[in-house]
């Protein structure tokens, strides 16, 4: 059997989706049997090379980053944003609420001579993405399964129902009715709702669902209530840049 | 010789590269230890976040320590608030962090550092009886993840560390069962260390100062003060007294000295010199065995000293984890104005984060000094030294050596970017 060749890069991120990546090869090291390691700095491979598939994580933030990116999609059949941070600018993006010049004030008084775009964008505002695995850091199943269907040669599909689903399939006690905001109703299933297993509220880090239903869940809230403020603020901490903040801040603004 | 540059240095976390300027006669004009990953500006945005999401997003800034920084975190927002934390709960924050620092030292000594030792490219391409038991230990550095997954939801973002204590914690008989693998997974670093551990020991020195906690009691990891060469006591809150810090137009990271002017080390080497005593009588014998000089400041020591305090400390986690007890979970606490401290041991040393807790019960300051942006100057020095006594050595061979010093000292760089709160 031809081996597939990986590539794994790391952009801007905290890299925990690339130890991911070796946690993977470490739990399972027959699958060094079937995939040949292109490009992985950590691994020690820093050139970047024509790959099968590459991983990639971490969102563009430095001129660097976005010239990488480019010529990763160049090399690669197929790219996947690994991680909140690539698929939908995740904790990065944070930033977006404070402006780049702000943040270099408070941060360095006045910036180191390293070119950054003096944006935060997550992969697909770049380059076209074949797939997402998103969670911060993902599931350690779900890029097993990835890593499998890849090697069958099958499709991979998220889930796409919300993590409640998986939180009831549990038999979790829900903490809307503690009052607390939590974002399981309108966000990718697939990680077995972890948080709320660990009495903390989803912060969405697998990012929002394809059939989002806001208006239900702002209802939701209601019923219990929950002041879409809190809901603003939870939303600012993963998803800045998806759907679920844009339309209630427009909303808000009416 | 031209000038040195290594654009990107393999086998670290983040984006690094050297650069090394020469004169004509080849003295070292200058060296930049350059840090171009990009910035994230955490010390900007968690300004007028609510402290139970804060833990949470610190562990965010490392991939390889995430549950160091949040209780490096936790423990800045319960000083400034005056929280007592439960016996039992101080202990398994105090496990978090051992278990962390076992879980990266292994990960550096066998993935990152080992190929060094044997002159190729990767953990992949080692001799395969070497490879096969250093897959070995990364099956003992899973067992150690899993009871970071069980401790704090995922061994690389922990989820339930919030101020007070924890959201939820797991069922003792789960930690126990996971807690015999790792002691039938203890054995493979020991044959490791047979195998390894004299092609560890690479003979070199120089001066530096090194820095680490110590508490008298134990090896100190979350819980003392900080000791300078093992003489000077530092206060935590007096940390800002005695380091520095400077924008450096070349690094997304900021560097740090001690006194104003010198380079210092953090890290396992300055963890074990200043704790030598509080390590395990077995792991006593092996530095005796293999006349390993400590205290010492030999950089190429510091895979030495992570194989040797992950030995000492997994011992540890046998013996004091099963008595743990995982109720109560957390305290209550109110919310009041403060500033607060929080410096832990992360795998690469000192961390450091300085919070104002608002009486609204949000951030409105963050000040964070991580090991790695301590470690850049003692970096640049041992790099000065390194291409000063090899001047006769070809370019090739330079840079090899170079690189070598460098991921000797097992820098964090997502980590280093993102520096101070400026006053
Ligand atoms: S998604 Fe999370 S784990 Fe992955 S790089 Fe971003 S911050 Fe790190
Ligand atoms: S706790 Fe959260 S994820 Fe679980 S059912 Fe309630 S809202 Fe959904
Ligand atoms: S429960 Fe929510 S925040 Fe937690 S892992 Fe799942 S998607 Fe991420």
């Amino acid at each position: 059997m031809k081996k597939i060749r990986v590539a794994q890069y790391s952009l801007t991120g905290c890299e925990g989706c690339a130890i991911a990546i070796i946690n993977a090869l470490a739990r399972i090291p027959k699958l060094l049997d079937h995939l040949e390691i292109t490009t992985s700095r950590i691994i020690g491979y820093v050139e970047p090379r024509e790959a099968d598939i590459a991983f990639v994580d971490g969102a563009v933030i430095t001129q660097h980053d976005l010239e990488t990116l480019k010529e990763i999609r160049e090399k690669s059949k197929i790219l996947v944003a690994m991680g909140s941070c690539a698929s939908f600018g995740g904790i990065p993006a944070m930033r977006d609420d404070i402006g780049f010049n702000e943040a270099v004030r408070i941060v360095y008084g006045s910036m180191p001579n390293i070119p950054h775009t003096g944006k935060v964008e997550p992969l697909d505002y770049i380059v076209k993405v074949d797939y997402v695995l998103p969670g911060c850091p993902p599931p350690d199943w779900e890029l097993e399964i990835f890593l499998r269907n890849m090697l069958l040669e099958k499709k991979f599909v998220l889930p796409d129902k919300p993590v409640c689903f998986e939180c009831r399939s549990h038999g979790i006690p829900c903490l809307l009715d503690q009052g607390k905001v939590c974002l399981g109703p309108i966000t990718t299933a697939g990680c077995e709702a972890i948080c709320p297993l660990y009495n903390v509220p989803c912060y969405g880090c697998r990012g929002p669902i394809e059939e989002l239903r806001l208006d239900k869940y702002l209802e939701a809230l209601e019923e219990h209530n929950i002041s879409s403020d809190k809901l603003l603020e939870e939303l600012k901490i993963f998803m800045n840049k998806t759907k679920p903040r844009i339309i209630l801040e427009e909303g808000g603004k009416k | 010789m031209k000038d040195i540059s290594i654009p990107v240095v393999a086998r670290v976390e983040g984006h690094g590269g050297v650069y090394v300027s020469l004169d004509e006669n080849n003295n070292v004009k200058q060296v930049e230890f350059r840090i171009f990953e990009g910035s994230r500006f955490f010390e900007a945005f968690l300004i007028g976040k609510r402290i139970e999401y804060v833990p949470s997003i610190s562990s965010r800034i490392c991939g390889i320590c995430g549950p160091v920084h949040a209780v490096s975190s936790v423990k800045a927002i319960e000083d400034a608030l005056g929280i007592e934390l439960p016996e039992n709960v101080k202990f398994l924050r105090k496990m978090v962090v051992v278990l962390n620092t076992i879980e990266s030292n292994l990960l550096h000594i066998v993935a990152l550092s080992l190929p060094d030792y044997y002159n190729v490219n990767s953990l992949i391409e080692l001799p395969s009886n070497i490879k096969s038991k250093a897959l070995k230990v990364l099956r003992l550095r899973e067992y150690i993840g899993k009871l970071l997954d069980i401790l704090c939801a995922n061994r690389i973002h922990v989820r339930n560390i919030v101020p007070g204590g924890f959201t939820k914690l797991p069922l003792k008989d789960k930690v126990n069962a996971i807690l015999r693998e790792v002691q039938e997974y203890t054995k493979t670093l020991y044959d490791f260390t047979d195998e390894v551990l004299e092609k560890m020991l690479i003979d070199y020195e120089r001066q530096s100062h090194y820095v680490a906690l110590y508490n008298g009691r134990e090896y100190a990891l979350e819980d003392g003060d900080l000791k300078v060469d093992s003489v000077l006591q530092i206060p935590v809150h007096a940390y800002r007294k005695y380091f520095t810090e400077t924008t450096i137009n070349y690094s997304t990271a900021k560097k740090s000295l001690i006194y104003g002017v010198e380079n210092y080390m953090v890290g396992a080497l300055a963890r074990l010199n200043t704790n030598t005593r509080f390590i395990r009588d077995h792991v006593k014998d092996l530095i005796r065995k293999y006349n390993i000089k400590i205290p010492s400041t030999n950089p190429f020591l510091i895979p030495v000293a992570q194989l040797l305090e992950s030995i000492s400390l997994i011992d540890d986690v046998l013996e004091q984890m099963p008595a743990a007890k995982y109720h109560p979970t957390r305290t209550d606490y109110s919310i009041k104005r403060g500033i607060g401290v929080g410096i832990v041991e992360a795998p690469r040393g000192i961390l450091y984060h300085c919070y104002v807790v608002g009486s609204n019960g949000r951030l409105q300051a963050v000040d964070v000094v991580t090991p790695t942006a301590q470690n850049v100057a003692d970096i640049e020095d041992s790099i000065i030294r390194i291409v000063s006594a090899n001047k006769n050595l070809d370019e090739k061979h330079v840079k090899r050596l170079i690189e070598n010093i460098v991921r000797t000292y097992d820098p964090c760089i997502s980590c280093s970017v993102h520096i101070v709160y400026k006053k």
